[in-house]
């Protein structure tokens, strides 16, 4: 006997089997499937083709909403997803959808938790290094989709008058985001995109400065002293107290901040007074 | 240079010519070769949080190429509240790139605040019917346009339905007002998947509302078809379109390809086939589009 529940009862059961791990007998037993309609009245709210059953073809729209999540994920985090083996790489993105569910119309933001996702999952191997490996591809798909600002050039920053430096404020372009790691995740990942069999590397601190430039994203990899003056900058510091957070020869900061404004990372500069 | 030529819908939007959709694997050839393509077709999602290479390749576009939004995120059949933001954004991107039109899907993506995002299958009932003409108006009052909506790739029926798509979509275009975005493909992949005439279906669409026709390939899995655009269009798919474009008249065509994509030449090539399948040119046409140059 055919059932008509309404359309939205009917679109939130559509939905649960569809979003519900197991087969498609599980997926009708699910609890908000099961809530929305009976599962010994499920099946035949949908009919049978020629060719496949009722649940077959459910079962048609299970395997693409999973396909094409993980595709997702996977178009995020390529590293990540290449170095775990392909079934702990499923499971993982089963419970990761489970756990966040996409709720926006956009694609982009599916990954925004995985790398805390991967800091509670109990009994994964190389947590720690896999947390962090996650960190710095999010990082980069961030940096991607930033708001496109003009970087100051070495010229803007000659106007600059020499009594003037110690009090500077150096705004960072959008597309920039400084990250701190307990292992060299940004090292390691050039060269897992040679040689994708590249072991998980020992753990040691590692900082690195995520930007973009001509649209395409970037890593440079920061020494402790200069991961903390950047931040300092980018707290919005002066150079001056930037620069006290650390003791650093002049040689090395003189050299950091050509690095750093050859490679386009602030926007502005402002003279406090 | 191309001429837009006059097209028979309500609302004399053009008939652009042959198009392909904007995917990023071309956007090098794109921006090195500025190819000779009537027109581009975006995927409205792609571009409405971004700020980066993809707007900038759009932007480059949008000055020198005819665009057309088509989205999958709307959610026109959901029964979740409509997203306002969404749609501002939605505006935004149309008025950047002057959007020729703006489309999406009779479906829905999600409900209760999540989201599939895949393009799921209405029931056809009164219900539905009812509900999916009044979201249509909402859209339309907000965006401030008529909004071409895109018949799906179906893979269930559901039991309660007393509608055949074709009516349901046919009463839907003439209750809200509203374009229509006729996919041959996914007409096929319905009737292979249902069991129905895909004839049948194009004789019930009112043409007068059509104002893009959509090609692609998909992949036959045997037991059924899914919509992929993986591959070269079929030839009974083409026609279809021939079939189509008889009943038109003459209307913006636009072929995709999103899986396994090839060189942009192929997918122009795949593209340009469906001038075989056009109709000759009317006098009237000819006329106007001579004096539109």
């Amino acid at each position: 006997m055919p059932v008509s529940p309404d359309l939205a009862t009917t679109q939130r059961w559509m939905q649960a089997v569809i979003m519900a791990p197991g087969d498609e007998v599980e997926a009708l037993h699910a609890e908000a499937a099961a809530r929305e309609i009976p599962p010994e009245q499920a099946e035949a709210m949908v009919l049978p083709s020629r060719t496949l059953s009722r649940l077959e073809r459910l079962g048609v729209y299970r395997g693409m909403y999973e396909a094409r999540l993980r595709d997702a994920l996977e178009v995020d985090y390529p590293l990540l997803s290449g170095y775990l083996d392909e079934e702990v790489w499923e499971e993982l993105t089963e419970l990761y959808l489970e756990a966040h569910p996409s709720r926006s119309y956009t694609l982009n933001r599916l990954g925004d938790h995985l790398p805390e996702f991967l800091g509670e999952i109990e009994g994964l191997s190389r947590a720690a290094f896999l947390r962090d490996l996650a960190r710095y591809e999010l990082s980069l798909t961030r940096v991607f989709d930033a708001e496109e600002t003009k970087a100051l050039t070495a010229d803007d920053l000659s106007a600059v008058a020499p009594d003037a430096w110690e009090r500077i404020r150096l705004r960072p372009i959008a597309a920039f985001r400084l990250e701190s790691y307990r292992y060299p995740v940004s090292a390691w990942a050039q060269e897992a995109k040679n040689d994708p069999q590249t072991r998980a590397p020992r753990r040691k601190d590692s900082y690195a400065v995520i930007f973009r430039r001509d649209y395409a994203p970037l890593t440079l990899e920061l020494t402790k002293p200069a991961f903390r003056i950047l931040s300092a900058l980018a707290a919005g510091k002066t150079l001056g107290e930037a620069i006290r957070t650390t003791r650093t020869a002049n040689e090395s900061l003189y050299r950091w901040f050509q690095i750093w404004v050859s490679e386009g990372l602030f926007r502005e500069v402002t003279v406090s007074d | 240079m191309k001429v837009s030529m006059a097209s028979n819908n309500k609302w004399g939007l053009p008939d652009l010519g042959y198009g392909i959709g904007l995917r990023t694997v071309h956007f090098p050839h794109i921006l090195a070769e500025r190819p000779p393509v009537d027109w581009f077709e975006i995927l409205s999602e792609n571009y409405m949080d971004t700020g980066g290479r993809p707007a900038y390749v759009l932007d480059f576009v949008a000055e020198r190429y005819p665009v057309a939004m088509h989205g999958v995120s709307l959610s026109l059949g959901s029964t979740d509240p409509v997203n306002f933001a969404y749609l501002e954004k939605l505006k935004r991107l149309a008025e950047r790139v002057n959007a020729r039109w703006v489309s999406d899907h009779l479906c829905w993506t999600g409900v209760a605040g999540r989201n599939t995002h895949d393009l799921l299958p209405m029931p056809y009932t009164d219900e539905a019917l009812r509900h999916v003409i009044e979201r249509v108006r909402t859209v339309q009052d907000f965006l401030g346009r008529p909004l071409v909506i895109e018949n799906p790739s179906t893979y269930v029926e559901f039991a309660a339905s007393n509608w055949t798509e074709w009516d349901f979509i046919r009463t839907l275009a003439e209750e809200a007002y509203c374009g229509l975005l006729l996919d041959v493909n996914n007409v096929y992949v319905s009737a292979y998947n249902h069991g129905f005439d895909p004839f049948e279906y194009i004789d019930a669409i009112p043409t007068e509302r059509v104002v893009q026709i959509h090609l692609a390939g998909h992949t036959n899995k045997g037991t059924h078809i899914i919509d992929t655009h993986s591959d070269h269009v079929i030839d009974q798919v083409w026609e279809l379109y021939r079939h189509a474009m008889k009943r038109t008249r003459g209307t913006a065509t636009l072929l995709e390809w999103d899986e396994s994509i090839p060189d942009f030449a192929t997918v122009h090539g795949e593209s340009l086939k469906a001038r075989g399948y056009r109709p000759a040119a009317e006098p009237a046409q000819v006329l106007e589009a001579a004096h539109a140059g």
